[in-house]
Formats: C-alpha cells, structure tokens, sequence
C-alpha cells in the first residue's frame, strides 16, 4: 500500500489523465455541477431576462410558484438573476486564474530554467508580494479609485499569481536535472523551444490544478468584495453583490441571499474537487519520458 | 523587511492623493459649505502641501510615535489603534490556535486512515472550509448559533471582565477558524500522505519499529513544514477575515476601522493601519521562520524557500 | 522530539497570553448597572459610531443629535409637537428684525458642578464665526454681526433680516457649551480624551468608538428629572444583526431601521415615524446636452415611477415628493386651502411611459440616449432610487451607466460645479424647518457656483426675488408663501425631479410606546417620549 507501483507504461503531463483510474463519485458530480454552470453561464441570459425585470409591487416575496426562489427588493426574480448572473461568476475567476495560469506558467518556468540573477529577481518580486495581504490591498485600492469590477479583477489578479509562480517554478526545477532536458539541450534546441514545448507540457496537470485552485479562491474573493460594497455596480447581477444586497430581506425571503451564497459555494466546492482530484493524480511519483 | 513596509504606506499615501480632494469633500459631504471653510480644512489638514512634504511630515510623525489625529473623529490615531488592537489580535489568535488544534489531529488521523468514512468527512469539511466565503458563515453561524440557539451573544465585544469579553468573541474566533481549518486539514493531511510513502516509513517497519510511533514522531515532524509554509499564508489571510467578521458581529476591531477609514477617506487613519499590516505581516513571517528553526533545526534560513 | 514538542507548546502558550494580556489592557473600565437598586436602564442601538462628541467638529444626523442632545442644552428647543419652546434660555425675543435678545436661566449648572455663565452663551454662540477653529456649524451662523451680553441676557445682531434664525438656537451647532472646558482642549474635544462637558439631562461615562456610548443621569441637571438612569448607545452597524438584537430583547430601540426591512422589524418591534422633512432627488443640470431641453427633462420625469419607489422600496415610510419642502413644513404657517392650493399649482408629471417617450420625441434625441448618474456608495436610499430610475428610463430608451463612487469624491464633484453636471441624485434635509432653506440652495443662481447646491444651474432673476424676499421677511407665514410660490415656478421649468419625502424611523421594544418625536430636535424629546411598559 506505500510503495506506489509502477505501470510499464508512463506517458507525459495531461496525457496520463486520460487513461488514469475513474475519479471518486464526489468529483464526477463536481464535473456535472461545472457542466450545468457553464451551460447556463453561456446560453442561459437571453431566456430570463424578462423575468429579472424590476417589479416594484412584488417585492421581497418568498419562494412560489411563479418565482422559484422568491423575488428581492426590486421584485426581480431571484432564480432569474442567478442565472444571468452566472457569466459573470464564471468570467471574473476565469480571467483571474487564467492570467495567473499565463503568467505562472511563462515566469515560473523561465526563473526555474534560466536560474542566476533572472530568477534571483523575479522571486524577490515574489516574496515580496506573497507577504502582501491581497485583499485588503484591493480594498484599499477598489474604495479609493471606486468600485468596479474591472479594477477589482485587474487588482486581484496581481496578486494571485505570486503562489502560482512559487509552486510552478518549484515542478520546472524538478523537471531541470532529468534526462531528458540534457539531451534536448545536447540536441541544441532553443531555450525557449524547450521550456515552452517540453517543460510546459510536463508541468501542465500541476498548471490546470492551480488554475482551479485560484478560480475557487477568485470567487471567493470577489464575493467578499462585494459584501463590502466593492467590485460591481448596482444593479448587476452578480452573486456576490446578490449575497449582500439581500441580505437585508434574509427574514422575508431567505432564498434572496442564501441561493447565490449556495452557488457560490458550491462552484467554488465542485472546482476546487476538481483541482485536488488533478493534483493528486499529478503528485504520485512519476518520471517522464520525452 | 522594514522597507517593504515603508513601501506600502508610501503606496497607500500616494493612491490616496490621487482622490481629487477626497478627504476634505468626504467630511462635507451634503452639508452647505462656504469656501473659506474648505480652504480651511484643505489648510488644516495640510493638505494644499506638496506630496512630498506630507508624507515626509507624517514620517518623523511616525518615528516620534505620533500617527496623527483622525479626520473624522480627531481621535489620536495611536488611541484608536490601542483600544482596538486586542480584539483583532484575540481574533487572529483564536482563529489561528483552533484553526491548528482542530486541523493538525483531524488531518493526521485521516491520513492514517486513508480512505475510511472519517478521511473522506474530513476532505469533505476542509474543502467546504476553505471554499466558504468567510461573511457567509459569519452570517449563518450568528443565525444559527446566536440567534436561533441562544448560545453565544450576538454582538459587540462584552463587558469589563476577561471572561464576558472572551465570550463575546468565541463565536467570531470560531468562524474565522473555519477557513484556515480547512486547508491545514487538507495540507496537514497531505503532507502526512506523503511521508506514510516515504521509504523511511517501511524501512522502520521492518525494523519493528512500532508504526504509530514512527509516523508521529517522524513523519509528523516532517510534515510540519508545509503545515507551517501553509500558517505563515493563513496569518496573511486572517487579516482579510477579520474585515468580514467583526463587520457582521458589530466588533470594533482593527478590521471595522479599516473598512471605515477608506469608506471616509480618512488618510491618516489609512496610513497608520497600512503600518500596522505591514508590521504585523513583517512580524507574522519572522514567528514563522522561527518555528521552522525550531521544529528542524537542521534547517537553515534558506531552506525554506 | 519532546524537546520540539515543548518547544512548540511553549510558543503557541505565548501566543495566546499575548493577546489575552492586550485584550485586557485595552478594556475599559464600565460600571453599568447595581444590580443592588432598580435602576431603570435604556439600550438603544446605533448603526453608526458618532465621529465625535463635539457639534463644531461634527455633521447633522439623527445619531449624532440624539446622543448629544442628551448631553449638552440648547436655549430653545422642539416638543414633539413641533412647537419651539424654552430650555436655557427663560424668555426671548426679537427686539428688531436683526437682534434677539434670549434671557439665560440662572440655576442651570454644567455638569462638574459649575454654574452656567452668559460668557458661555455668548462664547458658544460667538466661536463658531472663528476661522481659526474651522467649526463645522459656521454655517449657521453667517449671518451674525455681533453677540453681546448684558445681564443674565445674551445679545445676537445678525447682519440682515433671517426668516430662518428663530430655529438655530434648537439646532445641535447651538449648543450650550461650556467655555474654559472647550478653550483648554479644543484639539481632542469630544474625543474620548475629553470627554465633552453639558448641562443636559445626561453625562458621559464611557465613550468608546465604534462600540458604544454610555451615559449616567446627571444629578445637577436644573430640569425635570430624565427618565432613565442610565443610556447605553451600542454600535451596531449591520442591519441583521440589529435585527437580531432587537427580536432577543437585548436591544430596547433604535434610530436605524433599513426601510427594506421594515415588514421584518414590524414583527418585533413597535415602528415610529418622527418628522424630518428629508428630501431626496434629482436634479438636473439645465445647461447639459441633451437636458438643456425641457422635452427631455420632462420626459424624464414622465418616466420616473416616483409611487412604486416609495411603495417598493420605502415600504411606507416615504411619501411621493412633488417638490423640496413637504406639505408639512407649511403646517400651522399658512392655512390649510393656501398649502393645497399651491400644492396643486406645482408642474407635477406622474408616472407615464407613453407621455414621457412623446416628450422625448419631440427633442432632437426622440430614440433616447446613454448617460451615466454617479451613486454615493454609502446611501442605500441613493442606490436604491438610482437602480429603478435605470429601469424605467430604459424603458424610454435612456440608458443609464451606474457609477458607484466613495461619498466624498462624488459629493466633490457637485460642488466644482463644473460643466456637465447631467443627473445627480440628492438627498437632504434643511436644519431647520423653515420652508426657504431647500429652495434657496437648489434653485437661487448664487448656489449655482462652485461650493453651491444648485446643480440645476436654475437661474431666474424672478425665482431669485422670490427667494431673496422670503429669507428676509420677517412674517413666518409672509416667507413661506414666497418659497411656495418660487417652487411652483421653478417646478415649471423641471430643474429636479422630486423623488420622495421621508422621516426618520425608529424602532421601539414591543409593548412600549413612543409619544410624538421632532426629527430636527431628536434627542430633546426621544428619551422623554418612551413610555417603558
């Protein structure tokens, strides 16, 4: 039971996913759930908008019949707005974790690969920033420039990439010492060439499982931003300006606040599961064959 | 260290002048006003000076141990800071210690039983934890606990008495606990997977080595440190939880001053909070580095990187 | 390994003392309750810490004069009824239409014992005209040449004739203070490392902010005997949680309840309305493409569902607006028929999509056109109006850009009075409850400045006659029929869209009652008004 064993064959990166072992049950719902949401998130807006209309002599009624999740302060039905909400939910975490999955991916590997001062400097710039309590710099940042949603993502993805670095440039420096890089540097390929079309795939489960890691905690973060009444417009259907908005109806219509906070929660549960599954795919033992 | 935090405040003092006129507009907001009363102010505050000489004049203010007085309350801004500086500590602490009491064992014990019913609720919680946003179960545990129950008070930092302000502030300290739980459980347990797999492991169970004993002598120790690479984020990230926390259970702590204090434009409060994070994260990373000198001391300060 | 261990627990054991020992430190002592004599004790919550103790640093909100009031005197002030009635001052009058002479009571004492001076009258009246002090009240007092004493009397000579100075001495900058107290610690006044000195009803015992205020009878208090012993203000600034206090009985009352909450806050509570004359708005900028054209700003108006927002979102606790001052303000000044008649001589434009898409149709924008209106990210109220506004006027084709903004950069905005004002959203209240006020600083051309209200940029010579006419007139009922009849000109020109008139809401424990409340003199008569079952 502790001493892994080893397949004869092993093949590189994210092509071992494929034919690895079924994930848990807990993990194929997670896929489901991420199914559904982004089915939604890119078809759903244009079948509901008339219902997220505002309609102010119907306001703050609870779950019925023609309002499944009841209404909030402007009478606009919950469900409705949930749903044109979800592009959003799904847009700011995605850009979030994917600059961090760029940008990780082009620093880390080239401060591992290239190491001396390139690397000297750009993990100084790390440190440096991982010590920095993101969010209440973007607190700071979003009330004095004034909120936006633009500005909040722009801020938080600044400083989501700094763990992502550390973490990837720790796997390229694995990768560094194996066979494989001397005889492609033997074979006189490029420095780039080789950490972009070799290294990268290598490392790439380890990038997709950050990125989803990030996207979980992005929501997360963007909500709270909203909580505090930062990082959207009024009005905008976002969970986590809808979590706090209708906060204030909890007593009149509960769903108001707790389905985006469900939804929130759960996506961020159902991408995170997802992240660790691949994570944990990657970290057993493996050594790559080119 | 010390310039970094140098380097925060002279960031947050040169955001806050981009506001044109900010701080003497948000104290006159609605009310008629005569320009003469805000050249005043805009006077009084020092605020027509070059940037460069405000900032410096808060500098030596600093060195002397005067952060100013507070635009809005005329408060010192040292006095402010002092009468709220113990809740968010107690908050952060209490976080954090529960956070390890609770998340250390469980995540130990589930490694050790990899896959049974107890590791699986143990993943379970700890990725709910971490996921959750902390206003969220602010909220619901106030509803749920406070209110519905009765068993915790539902506001405000308590009476005079050690005990009535501990009261007071467990329910708070529980719910900032709950993330940073989650992924010490998940790293704690992690980190303990991986050593279980180490050869160490098997070759001491050859030896007749009593399992149990090995794994938590040894292989907890050596878990230790991505357990604490992981403290040294959470006390980065208690911070933020604390603006969520004592919001919703009407604290006044560090955390309400600073969400107050920008909402307001209230620079030198600004400032003098900006210093204390960035102290307090200098301080945070130091007490981390140190516990990994203690727990290995073949570790040197490098290492950890 | 036990050496780490220990090692270990011997750090998180410091830790944890640490703090244990600030958090100790930092309390303050409390005495709170005997628990030996019945004491009868008030708990009434607040949603924001006041800023501080002290008038002169300090704006004009129902917390800040309900706490203060309690502490501090006036010379005159507000029953619930809305009549104007002595407090320290014994006798009044105005001698000419520029002096008022108020006789000072002579067995008022401050608070520590000492007695209360007409040098400290006069002084409280006297330094807010000082610019070296920067008083935030100075407002108020603008108009005053000089204030003399003579005998137990105190002497104001204003500049010009004020319709409106008969009601400063009711309002918090006019506070009785006691002179050598503030002189000696001007800086950290009303902070709480001085706590302020009154000779109200009340003494401050603990003032700790963002967590509470606590107050104790004051034994030398020369009136009648306050109803409670001892006041605790709790700060309690989320909505739920006040809330929750409210329905567990820790809490006895509050001023804040969030008008969306009000079905919630019925159920456990007892809601009373006290008059505040608020006003909140639109206004529109007179000289800005495309709103220089009356067509759309009257279909703007056409298109704002001004009775659903007030039913909607204000639950009841506002009431459609069709101008600045509320119908109420004319109450017992001029006859019941004049208010309704000059009521219903206003350019009203009630809600009417397809009016208000004729109007525009009739502009050189007849398919409607994009704009932005900045929201303060501090009022609800704001955010609330601005959000159905959005709806409905794109309906009409009007698509409106929310900008969410920190109260004071937006708030700085209107007053550089600069070219392309477009629509702001308004909400105030005049200090006090003379008609004129609201009118002069929305629609006179001197407001339409830098530093001025008027972000209509209304200028009409007759509109300013009209208003420069009732500041001064002398006869109450004289002043108001001049400010009536210049909103109901203004309102033909549609400078604002009036949105709604509201009053401060509080909350009381069920079972026990409130008597009437004046929401401009708030604290003087809410603790009275309580009736404790």
């Amino acid at each position: 039971m502790s001493i892994p064993e080893s397949n004869g064959k092993r093949k590189a990166g994210l092509g071992r996913l494929r034919r690895g072992p079924r994930p848990p049950g807990s993990v194929v719902v997670a896929f489901a759930f991420v199914a559904v949401i982004l089915i939604v998130g890119f078809f759903g807006e244009p079948l509901v908008r008339e219902a997220a209309r505002q309609d102010l002599t119907e306001v703050s009624q609870p779950p019925s019949y023609e309002h499944w999740l009841g209404t909030d302060r402007f009478g606009r039905d919950v469900l409705a707005r949930m749903i044109i909400g979800t592009s959003t939910a799904l847009l700011g975490p995605f850009l979030i974790a994917g600059s961090g999955l760029v940008i990780s991916a082009l620093l880390g590997i080239t401060a591992a690969y290239l190491g001396g001062w390139v690397d000297q400097v750009i993990m100084r710039w790390v440190d440096f920033m991982i010590a920095l309590p993101g969010l209440l710099v973007t607190i700071v940042v979003v009330s004095v420039i004034g909120g936006s949603y633009g500005v909040a993502i722009i801020v938080l993805s600044i400083f989501n990439v700094q763990g992502d670095i550390r973490i990837i440039r720790g796997a390229a420096l694995e990768q560094k010492p194996l066979p494989y890089i001397e005889s492609l540097q033997s074979l006189g390929f490029s420095k780039s060439r080789i950490m972009f079309r070799h290294i990268v795939p290598n490392v790439s489960p380890l990038l997709v499982a950050d990125f989803a890691i990030d996207f979980s905690l992005a929501l997360v973060a963007l909500a709270g931003l909203s909580f505090l009444g930062l990082g959207s417009e009024p009005g905008s259907a976002e969970w986590g300006a809808m979590l706090a908005e209708n906060q204030s109806i909890i007593f009149s219509n509960a769903a108001a606040t707790l389905g985006p906070g469900f939804a929130i929660v759960l996506l961020a549960v159902s991408v995170h599961l997802i992240g660790d599954w691949l994570y944990d795919r990657y970290s057993a033992p493996a050594r790559l064959v080119s | 260290m010390v310039p970094i935090v140098l380097f925060m405040t002279l960031a947050v003092f040169l955001l806050s002048s981009l506001v044109p006129g900010g701080a003497v507009a948000a104290l006159l907001e609605g009310r008629p006003t005569s320009s003469a009363q805000i050249e005043f102010l805009t006077a009084k505050y020092g605020l027509d000076r070059p940037l460069h000489e405000q900032y410096l004049s808060w500098l030596t203010g600093m060195f002397r141990g005067d952060l100013g007085r507070s635009f809005r309350t005329s408060q010192l801004v040292t006095d402010m800071v002092g009468e709220r500086l113990g809740i968010t500590i107690w908050l952060n602490v209490m976080g954090l210690v529960l956070a390890v009491a609770i998340g250390v064992p469980l995540g130990v014990v589930a490694a050790l039983n990899r896959g049974s019913r107890l590791d699986r609720f143990v993943v379970g919680v700890s990725i709910f934890g971490s996921s959750s946003p902390a206003f969220f179960v602010a909220i619901f545990f106030l509803w749920l606990f406070a209110q519905n129950l009765g068993w915790f008070p539902l506001y405000g930092a308590g009476g005079p008495a050690l005990w009535s302000r501990l009261w007071h502030l467990t329910l708070p300290g529980i719910v900032m606990a709950v993330a940073p739980m989650g992924l010490i459980m998940k790293v704690t347990r992690a980190s303990m997977l991986d050593e279980i797999d180490q050869d160490y492991v098997a070759f001491s169970r050859a030896r007749g080595l009593r399992e149990r004993r090995v794994i938590l002598g040894y292989g907890l120790r050596n878990a230790l440190i991505p357990i604490l690479t992981a403290a040294g984020l959470i006390f980065v990230g208690l911070l933020t939880g604390t603006v969520f926390v004592e919001r919703v259970f009407g604290l006044p702590g560090l955390g309400n001053m600073l969400v107050q204090a920008v909402i307001t434009s209230d620079l030198p409060v600004i400032q003098g909070l900006t210093l204390i994070i960035g102290t307090w994260i200098v301080v945070a990373n130091l007490i981390v580095d140190i516990m990994y000198a203690v727990v290995d001391p073949r570790i040197t300060y490098d290492k950890t990187k | 390994m036990k050496q780490v261990m220990f090692r270990r627990l011997l750090v998180l054991a410091l830790l944890c003392v640490l703090p244990l020992v600030s958090l100790s430190a930092a309390g303050r002592a409390e005495t709170g309750d005997d628990g030996g004599e019945e004491s009868l004790h008030l708990e009434w919550a607040v949603s924001t810490s006041p800023d501080t103790l002290f008038a002169p640093t300090y704006f004009n909100s129902p917390i800040g004069s309900g706490i203060m009031g309690l502490i501090y005197d006036n010379l005159l002030v507000y029953t619930g009824d809305n009549e104007l009635q002595e407090s320290l001052a014994v006798s009044w009058e105005a001698t000419s239409p520029t002096t008022y002479r108020y006789t000072v009571r002579e067995d008022a004492v401050f608070s520590d014992g000492t007695p209360v001076t007409v040098e400290d009258v006069a002084f409280s009246f006297r330094f807010h005209n000082d610019p070296n002090l920067g008083s935030r009240q100075a407002f108020l007092f603008e108009d005053v040449v000089s204030v003399t004493t003579e005998g137990n009397d105190v002497i104001i000579e204003l500049a010009e004739p004020d319709s409106s100075w008969k009601f400063i001495p009711t309002h918090m900058g006019a506070y009785i203070l006691k002179q050598s107290h503030v002189e000696a610690n001007f800086d950290s006044y009303g902070t709480p490392e001085t706590l302020p000195i009154g000779s109200g009803p009340y003494m401050v015992e603990e003032f700790v902010p963002d967590s509470h205020v606590s107050l104790v009878r004051n034994p030398r208090y020369w009136g009648d005997p306050p109803p409670f012993d001892t006041i605790r203000f709790p700060v309690i600034p989320d909505d739920q949680t006040r809330l929750l206090a409210m329905r567990s009985g820790e809490i006895d009352g509050t001023f804040n309840v969030p008008p969306g909450a009000l079905q919630q806050w019925d159920q456990v509570a007892e809601i009373v309305q006290a008059t505040a004359f608020i006003f909140r708005g639109l206004t529109i900028d007179m000289e800005d493409d495309p709103f220089d054209n009356i067509h759309v700003r009257r279909a703007l108006y056409y298109a704002t569902d001004r009775e659903s927002i007030v039913a909607g979102l204000f639950a009841g606790t506002a009431v459609a607006a069709t101008t600045l001052d509320p119908p109420e303000m004319f109450e017992g000044v001029l006859s019941d028929a004049e208010v309704e008649q000059g009521y219903g001589d206003l350019a009203v434009f009630e809600f009417d999509l397809d009016r208000a898409r004729q109007e525009l149709a009739q502009s050189k924008v007849p398919n409607g056109f994009s704009m932005t209106i900045n929201v303060p990210d501090g009022s609800q109220a704001a955010i609330d109006i601005t959000q159905a506004v959005q709806e409905t006027w794109g309906q009409i084709g009007v698509d409106v850009d929310l900008n969410l903004m920190p109260g004071g950069p937006r708030f700085q905005l209107i007053l550089d009075h600069g070219p392309s004002l477009g629509v702001q959203i308004i909400g105030n209240l005049p200090d006090v409850p003379d008609p004129a006020i609201l009118p002069y600083q929305y629609y006179h051309s001197s407001q339409a400045a830098r530093n001025g209200n008027n972000s209509s940029k209304l200028k009409d010579p007759d509109i300013d006659e009209l208003l420069d006419a009732a500041l001064t007139a002398t006869d109450p009922a004289e002043s108001a029929r001049l400010s009536l009849q210049a909103q109901i000109e203004a309102s033909q020109q549609v400078p604002i869209i009036p949105v709604l008139w509201s009053d401060f809401i509080f909350a009381v424990r069920d079972g026990w009652s409130m008597g009437p409340i004046n929401g401009s003199s708030v604290s003087n008569t809410f603790v009275r008004a309580i009736n404790p079952r």
